[in-house]
């Protein structure tokens, strides 16, 4: 037994640290154990106890309102239930009274004397007895239903100052009167005492655990989803058989879906250098909706689990690990609610405005972005720009080449030049499928000789702009050629092979027939006998065949005809030369022409017309008849008279 | 130098009569001034009978309850100025004024918490509770006890009452005494060929 003292001058001996430390930890233990007297919420422990009893005063506080109401109700008082309780829970608050002792008194009161008013006029007259004299609340009312329902034995063992005369004698009204005489103010009194007050405090805090409890019951009725306290019992119990295992759950959903979550975490990172930034957020925020929508089904459960442990458990022996519990779940839901909000409002930014960022408050990555979009936007541009530059210029010069050739393959067609040669070389190949007589084949032939030179000489200068050694070496051997064939063909010394192959060589294949080729061959062979002195023994006659006429000379109309006309005469074969050719030239030609010896009357001129070919020389061409006519004075044929005169 | 270090008042009371001695007896002598009025005035507090007639000393009886005897009160009721153990936590005290005897500790604390419940004779063997025949007894022992008086200190009838009639007069001037002497002493320390540290 502690003895009464009054120290004087007491001083804290810090004369050791150990006992400081005892001298702080008792402190802290008088400390806790004053905050559980006075329901004060000191740790986590603490304060799951007080929930604890929270929910139980919450739980047996509607109970017995409910069974309060039921009385009434049997009674007939109960369209009076929550007036009755409302008056019950005003005297609770005066007079610090508790309503857990104010119900009972009140419904016996109720069911003794059927009356609301009555009820509370004894219930009040019970408080003041109860005050003054110390007596039970209960006994008190007990003593008055009793004395109500004519029994006042009770009534007396109270000591309330009524003798046992009064109480035989007297009817209820009477006594109560005087009890109230007596006792009148004792409640009020007793509640202003200092232990009244506390009382009070006790009762407000007693209601504050009911308050409190009826709100976590109704909080743990919405997380399990039960509809009534008994459903929510049952599952508590239920719960209360894998509650362990469902936190386990929790952790190690949190635990298995670690590496989800860095993952998002690197994506997070990683989309912030890459411009796919809105692909990746999107991805991001559907990761952590399917991870916060997984969160919100175990946070629920685990809480109620959390909750149903601490009813299970031994709340002495377990409340620190239930608070451990339930703190670790507090932690974890409230990381997962602030990843939840933070990501909700990016989420519902990026839905509203398409951007991400603004909401998240990461503005300066929406620019970022847009910054590097354009640059390469800009960048792939650039790009178009140069490679279209390209692809034009490949174009143009595919074109270009196109063109090239479509000229190369135009030029021959669009070359005036060319074609004029061309249409030279028809035409002349053309007529020399008409050709009549020899004069004509050579003339023809003149010219497709210097329609082949022309063309020759185009090939040439087509061959030296392209810069083709190869084709300017064959054109100039070719042009040599044909010049060498021109000359040939002007000065009349080519040999048959020779003609004969530049004429298959000029003349258009197609037009070229066997007909004509013998036409002009023999043609050319009675000028080249001509030229050496022979006479031609095949020439075919122009005139036709001398074997045609009876005795194979022409007629002389034929002649004359001939002669008219400019041509030779051919030598009438096996006439020895007799008959034409240069021995009998003159006279034919000079039979025709007047003053011949062929009857033909001298002393007439004779023009003579030669037609020879485009581009004679005039000087060749007279020497050469100059020269038919000396060669006509040497035979004999003709006689000059110095006069320039030639008489044949 | 050496330094003495003093950590509360056993140190400094041991200090003082090392090396203060005098110190030390003023000290004391102050604060046996200070504590004698309240002491004079519990003792008179004391009734010189029985406030109830069952707790009178009687001249046989088994009983352990304590029997209610004035002098004894009296006798227990006084002061001392050595310094007290340091409690449990850590705290000590300079003086202190004390009611040690057991009918003392009753009639000054008796009260306080209410009476005990009340568990009858039958009641088994656990404190703090009445085993009494009147089931009363507890309630009407302290109604037969004047009321507690509320002081700083404590609430009862006997020296917390007369401390209460005090108003910290003693306190006051036990405090004086001893930052008198702290100051003497620490004045006559540094002076001397020890430093200290009070």
């Amino acid at each position: 037994m502690a003895l009464p003292v009054i120290s004087i001058g007491t001083k804290l001996d810090a004369k050791g640290f150990k006992q400081a430390e005892t001298a702080t930890d008792k402190l802290g233990k008088s400390v806790n154990s004053l905050g559980k007297k006075l329901g004060l919420a000191l740790s986590v422990g603490a304060v799951l106890a007080f929930g604890k009893a929270a929910v139980r005063a919450a739980a047996e506080d509607e109970k017995a309102q409910k069974q309060l109401a039921l009385a009434l109700k049997n009674v007939g008082l109960g369209r009076d239930v929550a007036a009755s309780e409302a008056y019950i829970q005003k005297l609770s608050t005066e007079f610090g009274v508790v309503d857990d002792q104010l119900r009972p008194a009140y419904q016996a009161l109720a069911v003794a004397t059927g009356d609301t008013a009555q009820s509370q006029k004894l219930l009040m007259l019970a408080l003041d007895i109860s005050a003054s004299t110390g007596k039970e609340l209960s006994t008190v009312t007990g003593a008055l239903s009793k004395a109500y329902l004519g029994n006042n034995t009770a009534l007396g063992k109270l000591g309330v100052g009524i003798s046992k005369a009064d109480l035989k004698a007297g009817n209820f009204n009477d006594i109560v009167n005087q009890l109230a005489k007596t006792f009148k103010g004792a409640a009020s009194a007793s509640a202003d005492t200092f232990s009244g007050k506390m009382a009070k405090l006790s009762v407000s805090i007693d209601n504050a655990k009911e308050t409190l409890g009826k709100g976590l019951i109704d909080s743990f009725m919405i997380l399990t989803a039960s509809t009534s306290i008994e459903e929510l019992q049952v599952k508590i119990e239920e719960f209360a058989t894998s509650a362990s295992e469902n936190f386990k759950k929790l952790a190690g959903f949190l635990k298995e879906n670690e590496t989800l979550i860095k993952s998002i975490l690197a994506i997070l990172a990683a989309t912030y250098v890459s411009t796919k930034i809105l692909t990746g957020v999107a991805a991001t925020i559907t990761a952590i909706k399917l991870l916060n929508d997984t969160y919100k089904i175990l946070r629920a459960t685990a809480l109620a689990t959390a909750i149903a442990e601490m009813f299970a458990l031994n709340p002495y022996g377990a409340a620190f690990m239930v608070a451990g519990m339930v703190a670790l779940i507090g932690i974890t839901i409230k990381g997962v609610d602030a990843l939840t909000d933070a990501w909700g409002k990016a989420d519902a930014a990026k839905n509203k405005a398409l951007d991400p960022f603004a909401a998240a408050g990461q503005g300066h990555l929406r620019e970022l972005e847009s910054r590097y979009n354009n640059a390469a936007l800009k960048e792939n541009k650039k790009l178009t720009a140069e490679e279209l530059k390209k692809l034009s210029a490949k174009r143009l010069q595919l074109a270009i080449d196109k063109a090239r050739l479509a000229l190369g393959k135009g030029e021959d067609v669009f070359d005036i030049q060319k074609i004029q040669l061309a249409a030279a070389t028809v035409n002349t190949a053309r007529q020399l499928g008409e050709v009549t007589n020899q004069a004509q084949l050579l003339q023809i032939t003149n010219d497709l000789a210097r329609l082949r030179v022309k063309q020759s000489m185009s090939d040439l200068e087509d061959a030296i702009a392209a810069k083709d050694i190869v084709a300017i070496q064959a054109g100039t051997a070719k042009l040599n050629k044909d010049l060498l064939i021109l000359s040939a063909l002007t000065n009349q010394k080519l040999k048959l092979v020779e003609i004969e192959s530049i004429l298959k060589d000029i003349a258009p294949k197609d037009l070229i027939s066997i007909s004509n080729l013998e036409k002009a061959i023999a043609l050319l062979k009675v000028i080249a006998d001509m030229e050496s002195g022979k006479m031609p023994t095949h020439a075919a006659p122009i005139l036709g065949d001398p074997n045609a006429s009876p005795k194979g000379f022409p007629t002389d109309a034929a002649i004359n005809d001939a002669l008219a006309k400019g041509s030779f005469v051919p030598v009438v074969p096996g006439t020895g030369g007799v008959y034409g050719g240069s021995g009998r030239a003159g006279d034919y030609a000079s039979s025709g022409f007047p003053g011949s010896a062929m009857g033909y009357s001298t002393g007439n001129n004779v023009n003579i017309t030669i037609n020879a070919g485009l581009g004679t020389d005039p000087e060749e061409l007279a020497r050469v008849v100059e020269n038919v006519f000396n060669q006509s004075g040497q035979r004999g044929t003709s006689t000059n008279r110095d006069s320039g005169v030639y008489v044949l | 130098m050496p330094v003495i270090e003093m950590r509360g008042n056993v140190d400094l009371r041991k200090a003082l009569r090392r090396f203060a001695p005098d110190l030390e007896k003023q000290l004391r002598k102050d604060l046996a001034n200070a504590m004698k009025p309240v002491v004079t005035k519990a003792r008179g507090f004391v009734p010189a009978d029985a406030p109830m007639s069952g707790w009178a000393a009687r001249a046989f009886s088994e009983g352990k309850f304590p029997t209610y005897s004035a002098s004894t009160i009296k006798s227990g009721i006084t002061f001392t100025t050595i310094p007290g153990k340091v409690n449990p936590y850590g705290f000590s005290s300079m003086a202190k004024i004390n009611n040690k005897s057991a009918a003392g500790a009753i009639y000054e604390t008796a009260g306080r918490n209410g009476p005990q419940p009340w568990v009858g004779p039958k009641g088994g063997s656990s404190k703090g509770v009445s085993r009494s025949v009147n089931p009363e007894a507890g309630a009407q022992f302290i109604e037969n006890l004047p009321a507690l008086t509320s002081s700083l200190k404590g609430r009862g009838r006997l020296i917390f009452k007369a401390w209460a009639q005090d108003q910290g007069k003693a306190e006051g001037a036990a405090l004086t005494a001893i930052d008198k002497v702290t100051k003497l002493f620490n004045a006559k320390i540094s002076a001397g060929p020890l430093s200290k540290a009070a």
